[in-house]
């Protein structure tokens, strides 16, 4: 619950009041001469030391067993020790030696504690004996567990193929996201989701990888934008934080970075809707109407076209904008189609010596043409074909000439002045960067947005160089080139996945590669295929995925639905037939393979019943499966026992306890220097004995700016897929484009008179994804959804601060709690992802809790999807309001409402395999 | 002398509340009581130009308590060794007399035990977890009488300016806020 603070007292009862009473110009310092001699007051008594009085219980730390391990609360995998008393895990405590966290520890992963002994983490199998949504359970041993799991794999894998098998992933937190994706293709499954990947990752990852070749993306999240973690080094100046909240998603990591970044003088801008931790410290604040983001991205790449602000040497050198554009395929002419006994390898450029066509080799570049940077131009080839052709930087600056200012601050709902303002900080503080978070990945302008980001950064030259947030580390200097999205998947799956095989291509760049919407529309009309048999991974599905109630209807039509899990959800509890209890994170012993230049344990600390590591569980499937199909072997999967995965995880040619005896003796290990580990500016390496730099691992060796790779992706699925789909399936259906444009949300503020207000979401800092909404400690901070609501919207409804509201969508309606706040413009809302996991318990109406607050029973599944990529509208989308009386019958709001939830401690059991 | 307290550097406070939970966790505090609180202060201004920042705020020790001087049973006290504000929890005899004392309500009944408590600056620890686990650094704590301090030192340094307290009817805090003026104007709160 927020707490404004106005008048004494506070701290114990939060008032209504807001701050907002006190305006600007009030100074009310209390300037303070801190040599001043304190004085003790004459009632004051010294009194005898305080080792004769009791006023502290608390625990001196020579009394507790220290263990150093990695938080995983998120995936930002935080260095620290776990302290225990008498086996029990009593603290979390941040512990230095890695940069990521330098230390520091935030609420989520010290929440583990009440995490690991809450009394609803499972145990031992169960079994369902009720109905789908009884909550009728039966204890089973893992022996049966596992057999029942794989004979229903296999009767529906010999029945259907692996058309009838589904797979869905995602959670984060304790719910690690890789097992299922390393196990199901050698089982057959033919699909496997993340609500995570079209709505998250898969855009900004298959960007980059289209534009620069390279596995990477615009972030200094998820491992991303390494180099700004060395902040003592002061190579870069400013960074546009565009749509992410480092402070509430990685608040030690990414969070606390931005922190020393500012005071070594960083300049920031911040385009996000709502008035983040980040934006209050911001030098601009661009408060964007939800779902405008590539206008204004186009805006951006406008002014800096306009203003040559861009980076001509790298864009001359190194991109393929010089090249002129074929108007007829839209690829990039190259020498043989123009030049009697051109090269193939080689594109035409227009010289403006010579006022002609000419051939540019790769290297070395000719110092006897200039190409042109803009124009069409006309021209004969030798065969005598008449090309008019522009360049590729022409088509890139007619795609953004209609974005002027003025048009962009009246569709982004800015101002003007703003928006230069912010350009001019983001091109006169070089190196500047931008920094690109989620928030336009959940819309379908998702893959445009991301495009659009590598662009800018492309034509400043931010591009693997100090300072800059593209870099490739730790690969020895050599590029590595983006790949299949999943390298184990089978080409069968990889023909045969839904949407994504024939549409949504893009998709297939990370290893969870089934469009969402598809698979629904599979499970409903059986078209093309129908999914029966659903495994699950991840936490609560009916929580993540957008608009849950049509989900719930289409899977209760399945035949058997089994999920891995720490502890009961909403999906687990409507759906499941059977949940496998997997481990905690300070249960798992894992790794973080890429802590920078180190690769660093994750040590389980305690161990609670008979839960597994989700690793082992995943292997344990394949395992109990190929004793029914000859065709499975378990030779590839991750780990059978606990040891063997925890061997798996160490470096290499090392067990798991030499691994751990070599941290505790000499600290991280390190996989080489810091310095080898940065090499910059990659693409001008010499590789061994080449004759030629290694340049970007595209095609053209070339960063794409213009997006040919876009193209490419359309025609043959490559480099994602698993295979060309060009000749088996043709090229993708949808609308595919080299360039970026803009497109108005399908549900608008500018249209819609009955939803009137736009709606989006984003971060807080005490969940991560789905996780810990039944954390003690946590829900009562944050007992409810915050909505984010300006006064002048506040007052037109009759709401109050901290009054309920009812939020209705087209799809539905949901409370949550009013913050009635300038940090948000008049006509906005926004609000978080939630659940109420007390549901389930509840004594009088029981229900699974994902149907009271959830964000996602208002967001949108059905209609634009995101051409490249599928996304759908996770944000920007209609609602109304109005308000509400009370919180939903039985949502837990007072903190003492949380008491079942504190933790029962118990001892360690020995692990089960 | 000593005069132990802390030094919060708001430029770096996000409100994340990790110090709360950290305190919930060293002290063992129920659901509903609270040693340490982060209060949010503002937007102030008009959309879109606003200023905010996060005050977290717990026993400000200070040097004339007013909640020693009401106590009946000398259950808070200074203690003669460190110097620090503390609450005996066997004299302690639940009156709440102190509860109304402190300007900034940074105490808290304990209502399972009917005794006062707060914040102890965890003297147990070498560091307070609150401190300690800050994901922003904002917290410091120290000794404000020793110049050699981590706390003196940063105070000796920082622009006037940015320095401010607790309202002070007299019972002078010892705990000091840094906040610039660049990111928003000091709030009298509390």
């Amino acid at each position: 619950m927020r707490e404004a603070g106005i008048s004494r007292r506070t701290l114990l009862k939060a008032t209504a009041l807001a701050t907002t009473a006190t305006a600007f110009g009030i100074t009310g310092c209390n300037k303070v001469e801190p040599s001043e001699e304190p004085t003790v007051s004459a009632a004051e008594e010294i009194v005898e030391p305080t080792t004769n009085r009791h006023s502290n219980d608390g625990i001196p730390e020579d009394q507790y067993e220290k263990i150093k391990t990695t938080c995983h609360g998120c995936i930002t995998n935080c260095t620290c020790e776990a302290y225990l008393l008498n086996g029990r895990l009593k603290k979390i405590v941040g512990v230095p030696g890695c940069r990521r966290n330098d230390g520091r520890i935030c609420l989520k992963g010290m929440s583990q504690v009440q995490a690991v002994y809450h009394p609803n983490h499972l145990k031992y199998p169960i079994k369902r004996v009720g109905e789908r949504g009884e909550n009728k359970w039966e204890r089973i041993s893992w022996d049966e567990a596992l057999d029942l799991a794989a004979q229903k794999i296999i009767d529906v894998k010999n029945r259907y193929g692996g058309g009838g098998l589904l797979a869905s992933g995602g959670g984060g937190g304790s719910v690690t996201m890789f097992h299922l994706r390393k196990t199901i293709w050698e089982i057959g499954f033919w699909n496997l989701f993340e609500p995570g990947a079209s709505q998250c990752l898969a855009p900004r990852t298959a960007a980059t990888t289209m534009v620069f070749g390279l596995r990477t993306y615009l972030s200094m999240a998820d491992g991303q934008g390494e180099d700004l973690f060395w902040p003592e080094d002061e190579n870069c100046k400013c960074l546009a934080i565009w749509g992410t909240n480092p402070a509430s998603h990685q608040t030690a990591g990414s969070g606390r970075l931005m922190r020393e970044l500012r005071a070594r003088g960083v300049k920031t801008i911040v385009i996000d809707p709502r008035f983040t931790p980040d934006a209050a410290r911001a030098d601009v604040w661009l408060p964007i109407r939800p779902g405008t983001d590539v206008a204004l991205m186009l805006s951006w790449v406008r002014y800096i076209i306009e203003h040559e602000a861009y980076d001509a040497e790298f864009c001359m050198r190194w991109t393929n904008l010089p090249y002129l554009i074929d108007p007829d395929t839209e690829y990039c002419l190259t020498a043989d189609k123009v030049f009697e006994d051109g090269n193939p390898e080689d594109y035409v450029v227009w010289d403006t010596l010579t006022n002609e066509p000419k051939p540019l080799p790769y290297y070395p570049f000719p110092e006897d043409i200039q190409p042109a940077f803009f124009g069409e131009y006309e021209f004969a080839a030798a065969d005598g074909r008449q090309y008019k052709a522009m360049t590729g930087f022409e088509a890139l600056k007619r795609a953004a000439d209609e974005w002027t200012l003025a048009k962009t601050a009246e569709t982004c709902w800015l101002q003007e002045e703003t928006i230069e303002k912010a350009l001019k900080v983001f091109i006169e503080n070089q190196v500047s960067g931008i920094v690109h978070g989620v928030a336009t990945d959940q819309h379908p302008q998702a893959e445009k947005a991301a495009q659009c980001a590598c662009i800018i950064e492309g034509i400043m030259g931010h591009v693997e160089i100090p300072g800059s947030v593209l870099q490739q580390f730790g690969k020895k200097g050599v590029n590595q080139a983006g790949r299949p999205g999943c390298m184990e998947m089978t080409e069968e799956a990889c023909i045969n996945t839904l949407g994504t095989a024939k549409k949504y291509r893009a998709l297939f760049a990370p290893s969870c590669n089934s469009h969402i919407p598809s698979v629904l529309d599979a499970i409903t009309t059986g078209e093309p295929y129908r999914p029966v048999l659903w495994y699950d991974g991840s936490l609560n599905k009916l929580s993540a995925l957008a608009e849950p109630n049509k989900w719930l209807e289409a899977a209760k039509s399945m035949e058997f639905i089994f999920g891995i899990a720490p502890y009961m959800t909403s999906f687990h509890y409507e759906l499941c037939d059977l949940v496998l209890p997997s481990q905690e994170w300070s249960e798992m012993n894992d790794t973080v393979e890429h802590a920078f230049n180190q690769h660093i344990s994750h040590r389980a600390v305690v161990h609670i019943g008979e839960t597994v590591h989700p690793a082992v569980i995943a292997s344990k499937v394949v395992e109990a499966c190929s004793k029914y199909d000859d065709s499975i072997s378990v030779e590839k999967v991750p780990g059978l026992t606990d040891e063997a995965y925890a061997n798996s995880c160490a470096p290499k040619d090392m067990t798991w306890k030499d691994f751990c005896d070599l941290e505790d003796r000499e600290g991280y290990y390190e996989k080489c220097s810091e310095e080898d580990y940065r090499t910059y500016r990659n693409y001008e390496r010499f590789i061994d004995d080449a004759t030629e730099p290694q340049g970007f691992p595209t095609p053209t060796r070339k960063a794409e700016l213009y997006g040919t790779g876009f193209l490419r992706c359309r025609d043959t699925g490559l480099p994602f897929s698993k295979v060309d789909l060009g000749p088996i399936l043709g090229p993708a259906e949808g609308d595919w484009r080299p360039l970026p444009y803009y497109r108005e949300p399908e549900e608008s503020p500018l249209t819609d008179k009955e939803y009137p207000l736009v709606m989006t979401c984003g971060r807080v800092p005490y969940f991560h994804h789905g996780t810990l909404r039944n954390n003690a400690y946590l829900r009562e901070l944050y007992p409810a959804p915050e909505l984010w609501i300006n006064p002048e919207t506040a007052q037109t409804y009759g709401i109050g601060d901290k009054d309920w509201v009812k939020v209705s969508s087209r799809r539905g309606t949901v409370t949550m709690r009013a913050w009635v706040t300038e940090g948000i413009a008049p006509g906005v809302l926004a609000s978080e992802r939630f659940w109420n996991p007390e549901k389930m318990e509840d004594p009088k109406n029981p229900t699974g809790g994902w149907q009271e607050m959830n964000y996602n029973v208002l967001s949108k599944e059905t209609g634009d999807y995101c051409p490249e990529v599928g996304s759908y509208t996770l944000r920007g989308y209609q609602v109304k309001i109005e308000r509400a009386d009370s919180a939903p019958d039985g949502c837990w709001v007072e903190p003492k409402d949380f008491t079942p939830w504190l933790p029962e401690y118990s001892d360690s059991t020995e692990v089960v395999f | 002398m000593t005069r132990i307290g802390f030094l919060m550097d708001l430029d770096r406070c996000s409100g994340c509340q990790s110090c709360e939970v950290a305190c919930k966790y060293e002290n063992g505090i129920a659901l509903g009581e609270y040693w340490s609180k982060v209060l949010t202060v503002g937007p102030m201004g008009k959309y879109p130009d606003i200023q905010m920042y996060w005050l977290p705020v717990n026993c400000q020790q200070c040097q004339n308590a007013p909640c020693i001087e009401v106590c009946p049973t000398g259950a808070s006290y200074r203690d003669s060794e460190n110097g620090l504000v503390l609450v005996d929890k066997d004299a302690c005899i639940g009156c709440k007399s102190c509860l109304g004392a402190c300007p900034y309500g940074a105490r808290q009944l304990n209502e399972e035990k009917q005794i006062v408590e707060k914040c102890t600056t965890c003297f147990h620890l070498d560091e307070p977890l609150c401190v300690r686990n800050c994901p922003g650094a904002c917290r410091f704590i120290g000794d404000f009488d020793d110049p050699d301090s981590e706390v003196s030192k940063k105070l000796a340094v920082a622009d006037p300016e940015t320095v401010h307290q607790l309202s002070d009817s007299g019972n002078g805090p010892t705990t000091y806020y840094l906040l610039s003026p660049k990111y928003a104007q000091w709030q009298d709160v509390m």
